[in-house]
């Protein structure tokens, strides 16, 4: 604080701030800070007295020299020095110090609560009035000390803990994948689905399973889980089976209903159950069954306006056998309806200012939605935009089916299953290649796949370039990035395959495009940035209008569509 | 914030009270709340007044207070849900378990 101008006692060190190397005690090293230098010394001979070597400084400068270079194990500073002062160099000296616990004790001249305060403000642990004491410094060091080891065996504790979490998270990614393909793989595509479904975490506990049934009809299943994770997945493995074998055989969706709630109820313990929508189709396309057990409602869009098929169901898993008025139910159908399914993760999603998308947003697009349209593209461009690429905190399932003769095809468009006559095509391009896919017809034309395919030639081409499009629009294309143009980043690769089937009368082309950015970014929801979103609805929107079906698998990262003539 | 469980000796009744989020956070204080309730005929009401929110997890805890006092609708109420906590009870169906005024 000031320069001491009498001293009394055994002669001054010739100078307490040149100290020499000090020898390390056996507490440790201290790093001691006064201007005033009667104190210092009297400071550096009760901490030396403790068992520290000591480090000594007369100002804050001085002070966050010697702490970078001898890294003490505790600080003694006075609270007020010249130029820089003792609050200030605590401050840094924490921020220095931010790994392991260094403990400051600050001296102060007054033991006032605001000076008190500036010092624990600062990051002080602790703090003594002048005049020094040898047995108040002697408590203060050990308490600090104390302090200091809880930190460490806290610290040491968690590393474990931080190596488990890692390697827990990476067995979490190896068995979902193993999941998903158990899940999935069974499912059957058809050109009369288009469906969305993302997690919240790796694993999704919304389900979605399709099945064509022995008429030519076809079943669905969107279902949620209680919780999200491991845990919620591991009960739709049984679920799934059940599911796809007895679709298969025909059985009815009462008992499919009661078989998958028995096995429910069997594994899943008390507090958990399945929120449950199972809809099956006949195969002439005339009746519709339906049961909701605890889903949003869905919405039937017919010639006649909108029906809500609300929940009227208990979730299934939750008593032992289905309730007599839990019962599927029937309504007749014609072509060109349309179904709408969702799970209450797409109501939930949060915009950045916390509002829902909710019932209301919902309401405004099923009220525009027109007999024979589809909305399944304007709806998720719409969702997109509303959540704005904000973390998902459920998982989310989005499906629209179209009845018509669609529904019965289905089973004819297995991947690998090329028809006579049918071919399919891949590549797979860097991003600086991308572009020479077009003209499309120069590519496919000298390797003769389009021999007699010449009229629908121009829709596939225009269909790839939507998806190239997407590929190179803002935020993860090499055009707008000027880092990715100079080559500093290798952008993902764009891969494409394309299939031509055969139909008696006409046929398809089967077109997926995925790199990693469809199935990462869009699907993750953490990076995913506004106008991402923006060219997925749009891309999505200006395929729909060109396709017959449109599908988009955040899970595989991949989006297909499907033209068909 | 919370669970509080008031317990009325005269009618054997046990009140739970949620207030606020009544989510996966409140597990384990409304477990307490009724673990202790000795009587086979006691009853329980859980006042929903002021529970802002309830998810999937708060259905869960309701299904082990079922089960708790042996699936008999009768003896678990729930009361003062406001919209937006009905809306869920509504979707769940939990009126065939419960008794829901």
């Amino acid at each position: 604080m000031q320069f001491s101008t009498m001293h009394i006692g055994p002669p001054l060190d010739a100078d307490p701030t040149a100290s020499s190397e000090p020898e390390t005690g056996w507490r440790g090293k201290a790093l001691a800070v006064d201007d005033d230098l009667a104190n210092l010394r009297l400071l550096r001979r009760m901490l030396e007295r403790m068992g520290f070597a000591v480090v000594t400084a007369t100002n804050g400068v001085e002070a966050l020299e010697q702490f970078a270079a001898r890294r003490p194990d505790l600080a003694v500073l006075d609270a007020v020095l010249p130029g820089m002062d003792g609050i200030e160099v605590g401050r840094r000296i924490k921020s220095m110090s931010a790994a392991e616990f260094v403990p400051i004790i600050f001296l102060t001249a007054l033991a006032d609560a605001a000076s008190i305060m500036g010092c624990i403000r600062a990051g002080g642990d602790d703090f003594l009035t002048k005049p020094l004491s040898f047995k108040l410094l002697q408590a203060r060091v050990i308490i600090t000390e104390r302090f200091r080891d809880l930190q460490r065996a806290m610290s040491a504790s968690s590393e474990p803990l931080h190596e488990l979490l890692e390697r827990e998270h990476e067995e979490q990614r190896l068995a979902e994948r193993v999941f998903s393909r158990a899940i999935n793989s069974r499912n059957v595509e058809t050109q009369a689905i288009n469906s969305m479904r993302r997690s919240a975490t790796t694993f999704n506990g919304d389900l979605l399973l399709t099945q064509s049934l022995p008429d030519g009809g076809l079943r669905i299943l969107m279902a949620d889980i209680t919780g999200h994770g491991l845990g919620a997945t591991i009960g739709a493995l049984p679920v799934a089976e059940a599911f796809h074998a007895m679709a298969i055989k025909g059985v009815d969706d009462l008992q499919v209903l009661e078989e998958i709630n028995r096995k429910l109820y069997a594994t899943l313990p008390a507090d958990r159950f399945m929120a449950a929508f199972m809809v099956s189709i006949a195969g002439n396309g005339r009746r519709l069954t339906w049961w909701n057990g605890g889903m949003p409602s869905g919405w039937l869009r017919s010639r006649h306006g909108l029906k809500e098929l609300a929940s009227h169901a208990l979730p299934l898993g939750v008593l032992t056998e289905l309730p007599p008025s839990d019962a599927p139910r029937a309504l007749s159908v014609q072509d060109d309806d349309g179904l709408l399914l969702l799970s209450d993760g797409v109501l939930e999603a949060v915009d950045s200012k916390g509002a829902t998308f909710g019932d209301g947003r919902l309401r405004q697009h099923l009220e525009a939605w027109s007999h024979g349209e589809r909305l399944f593209g304007s709806l998720l461009a719409a969702w997109e935009r509303h959540r704005e690429g904000s973390a998902l905190e459920d998982d989310v399932a989005l499906l629209e089916l179209v009845i018509g003769p669609a529904l019965l095809d289905s089973t004819e468009l297995e991947i690998g299953q090329a028809r006579p006559g049918g071919w399919r095509w891949s590549v797979e391009l860097g991003s600086e290649q991308a572009e020479r896919l077009f003209p499309l017809k120069a590519v496919l034309g000298p390797l003769g796949l389009l021999d007699g395919l010449e009229a629908q030639s121009q829709v596939l081409e225009e269909i790839l370039r939507q998806l190239y499009l997407s590929y190179v629009a803002p935020g993860r294309g090499l055009q707008s990035d000027p880092s990715l143009a100079a080559g500093a980043i290798a952008p993902d690769p764009l891969n494409i395959l394309i299939r031509f089937e055969p139909l008696p009368s006409g046929g398809c082309f089967i077109i997926q495009a995925h790199w990693r950015g469809v199935g990462d970014s869009w699907s993750s929801g953490h990076s995913a940035s506004p106008s991402d979103s923006e060219a997925l609805g749009q891309v999505l929107g200006s395929l729909e209008q060109l396709c017959r079906s449109v599908r988009y698998d955040a899970g595989k990262g991949m989006i297909e569509a499907h033209y068909c003539w | 914030m919370g669970v509080t469980a008031r317990s009325d000796a005269e009618k054997s009744q046990v009140i739970i009270s949620v207030d606020g989020r009544f989510d996966f956070s409140q597990h384990k204080v409304f477990r307490d709340a009724y673990k202790d309730a000795t009587g086979k005929s006691t009853k329980f009401v859980v006042d929903l007044t002021d529970a802002s929110y309830l998810d999937s997890s708060a259905l869960g805890m309701l299904l082990l207070l079922r089960e708790f006092v042996g699936s008999d609708p009768k003896r678990v109420r729930i009361r003062g849900a406001n919209e937006d906590v009905a809306r869920v009870l509504k979707i769940a169906n939990f009126d065939k378990l419960f008794t829901v005024d």
